[in-house]
């Protein structure tokens, strides 16, 4: 019996046909696992096709498993399916075959590490914000945190004081503008302009009567003299603005006297706002600017306005104790 | 507040809650706990009524069809998805809770629980939110078919196409896997529950005798097959005739429980054979040469590999213990979560 043991796996053949061989070719048999399953096949008189018939396998495949040849089977896992369909077609016991098998195999690294290496590079998200869009936006953000923080956070004396600065230096800029023209008509007085318009209304004069001589000039130059007058009428808008004007860069000479706290704003000529805040008890504020003002002052019954030296009354234009009123 | 730390104190798990299991595999541990999805609740009458959890798991399945007025035995999962929200969520935290041991923080653990590849956004989303609801700090799903692929060592991630067919308690799941996707994946509301059910309808008609769903699994366990064999077995089984009302035992052949599942059979056969006809030729091709790998409660069913493989002409292999292949595929994708993204399922 023994040597019949030893002969089946090296030759391979169909000795084993008697009946009681399956047994001990399944438990005693210590050769590879290919040719466990061909003994045990050829013990049961089967053809590899009618295995191959029967496990739904090609005979290639069923060869390549009888001789141990797995890299053209289709991998560990199907293979081990495979052996433990046929061993149990044949009756033998699949998991000593496994265990052969565990023996052999090697360990293998997850199958799921493929799919980790081919996650290096990203494509770019279609419609989604980019790196850019956001950049934007927190800038953007930082700069409405950096607006809202200096409005908290600095003292309101310091726009106050810049925003006067600022007026001072836009505020004077146009009277150099202006000053250089009605300047000198104040250094000569009120009678003076009227002979320079003559002066510039004398072309249109001179072109209308083509044919005149000398003598009809000096009858017509007397004419021209009543419309003198419209013309330093109409040039005299100017004249009086200077005169008002005059005084602003010595000051409006308007000034507030605070009895009780009030809130006050003022604006100026130009709409803008030249003075804007709460004023405590016993405090005095001179106004710089350019009349006309447009004032609103709170607490009104508390406030003493003087204008050109003249206290303004402020009861009669105040509702609810505040004054609105306009100062040429 | 203290998600973020107590998260750090817990550990991931993955999580497959099936229609009549769940198990827990823990990141580092393996699978450490197997249980039913089943939960007894307790109906306490008096000034304090309140419904509490009797038992959960085992303790819980041994009370089915046992139970008085007050006790009630409830599978809350129902064709592989939910059935009842809150029992399913407090099943979930009664699990998590038995696989941490910590006792300083509730467990936050982050969770990958498989779904039915044919389930709905709202029955995805069910999950999702029952998970959270038992404690979960983020929850991951992943489709069945590929964690059973996974679980039973396929290559995935392979160009090559691989066919899992996952028999699970409510569900079939017939998925082709190509590149670490799935290429088809189909789904029926197929599975042991209904098998059971067949077991029940058919000795009812043809015997006349009521049998609970316990008995009915045992006898499909002990002599239910797929395909006739060479051996005829005979299992002695007792239940309530309906017409005396009185307990009686009798017998019934494998021949007769083959009858009685072919029509759930075939519906399974029936899913498998379109999935084959949808695979594109490609993978067609490597499915002939490596066949289809069954796995879940069901592929236990004796021949059924055999019924697969005259139907449809292909190799068929049964995974290595098939039942815990969803669990360890989940697991396997949970090692690796953070740098897996194509495997995940969207909700």
């Amino acid at each position: 019996m023994t040597d019949e043991i030893r002969v089946l796996p090296l030759a391979g053949s169909g000795l084993a046909a008697e009946s009681a061989a399956t047994d001990v070719v399944a438990v005693a048999m210590p050769s590879s696992v290919g040719e466990q399953l061909r003994a045990a096949r050829e013990a049961r008189q089967m053809s590899a096709s009618g295995i191959a018939q029967m496990l739904k396998l090609s005979v290639r495949q069923v060869d390549a498993l009888e001789i141990d040849d797995w890299s053209t089977l289709p991998g560990a896992t199907i293979v081990r399916g495979f052996i433990r369909n046929y061993a149990r077609l044949v009756d033998l016991d699949s998991d000593a075959l496994m265990a052969q098998l565990d023996a052999l195999r090697t360990p293998k690294s997850s199958d799921l590490d493929l799919l980790i290496a081919t996650n290096n590079a990203a494509l770019p998200r279609t419609g989604g914000m980019g790196r850019r869009d956001l950049a934007v936006v927190f800038s953007g953000l930082m700069l409405a945190g950096l607006a809202l923080l200096a409005y908290f956070f600095v003292p309101q004396e310091f726009w106050q004081s810049k925003l006067a600065e600022w007026n001072s230096v836009l505020a004077p800029a146009p009277p150099p503008v202006l000053a250089p023209e009605p300047a000198p008509a104040t250094a000569a007085g009120n009678v003076d302009p009227l002979p320079p318009a003559p002066v510039s209304d004398q072309p249109v004069p001179s072109g209308t009567p083509p044919a005149a001589d000398a003598g009809v000039s000096e009858k017509t130059a007397p004419p021209a003299v009543p419309p003198a007058p419209s013309v330093p009428s109409v040039s005299a808008v100017p004249v009086v603005d200077v005169k008002t004007n005059q005084p602003a860069p010595a000051g409006s000479g308007l000034k507030l006297i605070f009895a009780r706290p009030s809130w006050v704003e003022i604006r100026d000529r130009s709409g803008q706002v030249v003075f804007s805040q709460l004023n405590p008890a016993g405090s005095e504020r001179e106004i710089e600017g350019q009349p006309p003002f447009a004032l609103i002052v709170g607490n009104a019954s508390g406030v003493t306005v003087r204008y050109k030296g003249k206290n303004v009354e402020l009861d009669q234009r105040s509702k609810d104790d505040v004054a609105r009123l306009n100062l040429e | 507040m203290f998600s973020f730390l107590r998260s750090y104190f817990s550990n991931d798990l993955a999580i497959d809650l099936g229609t009549a299991n769940t198990l827990i595999y823990v990141r580092g541990k393996g699978i450490v706990l197997d249980e039913p999805s089943v939960v007894a609740i307790r109906m306490e009458g008096g000034p304090n009524a309140k419904k509490t959890i009797q038992a959960v798991g085992k303790e819980a399945k041994e009370m089915l069809g046992k139970t008085p007025g007050a006790l009630t035995v409830i599978r809350p999962m129902k064709d592989g998805v939910i059935a009842d929200f809150t029992v399913t969520e407090q099943m979930l935290k009664q699990f998590i809770k038995k696989v941490h041991h910590s006792k300083l923080l509730a467990p936050s653990p982050r969770i990958i629980i498989c779904v039915p590849s044919g389930s709905t956004q709202v029955e995805r989303r069910a999950i999702r939110e029952s998970a959270i609801g038992a404690g979960a700090s983020q929850v991951f799903l992943i489709e069945e078919p590929m964690a059973a692929a996974i679980g039973a060592e396929l290559p995935v991630a392979e160009a090559t196409g691989s066919m899992i067919v996952d028999i699970g308690g409510g569900t079939t799941e017939v998925g082709v896997i190509s590149l670490g996707g799935m290429v088809y994946a189909g789904s029926v509301r197929v599975g042991g529950d209904k098998l059971d059910e067949a077991i029940i309808n058919y000795i009812s008609r043809n015997y006349g005798m009521l049998i609970g769903e316990n008995t009915a699994e045992n006898i499909k366990k002990t002599i239910g097959s797929a395909f006739p064999g060479a051996e005829v077995r005979e299992m002695e089984v007792s239940g309530i005739n309906k017409a005396e009302g009185i307990p009686r035992k009798f017998t019934i052949s494998s021949n007769e429980i083959l009858e009685a599942l072919t029509e759930p059979l075939n519906n399974i056969v029936s899913a498998v054979k379109s999935a084959l006809e949808k695979t594109p030729p490609e993978l067609g091709a490597d499915i002939a040469d490596k066949g289809m790998v069954l796995t879940g409660g069901g592929a236990l069913l004796r021949d059924l590999d055999r019924l697969f493989m005259e139907e449809t002409g292909l190799p068929v292999i049964v995974a290595e213990e098939p039942l815990t292949c969803v669990a360890r595929g989940c697991g396997l994708a949970l090692e690796k979560m953070d740098s897996l993204g194509s495997i995940f399922a969207s909700d």
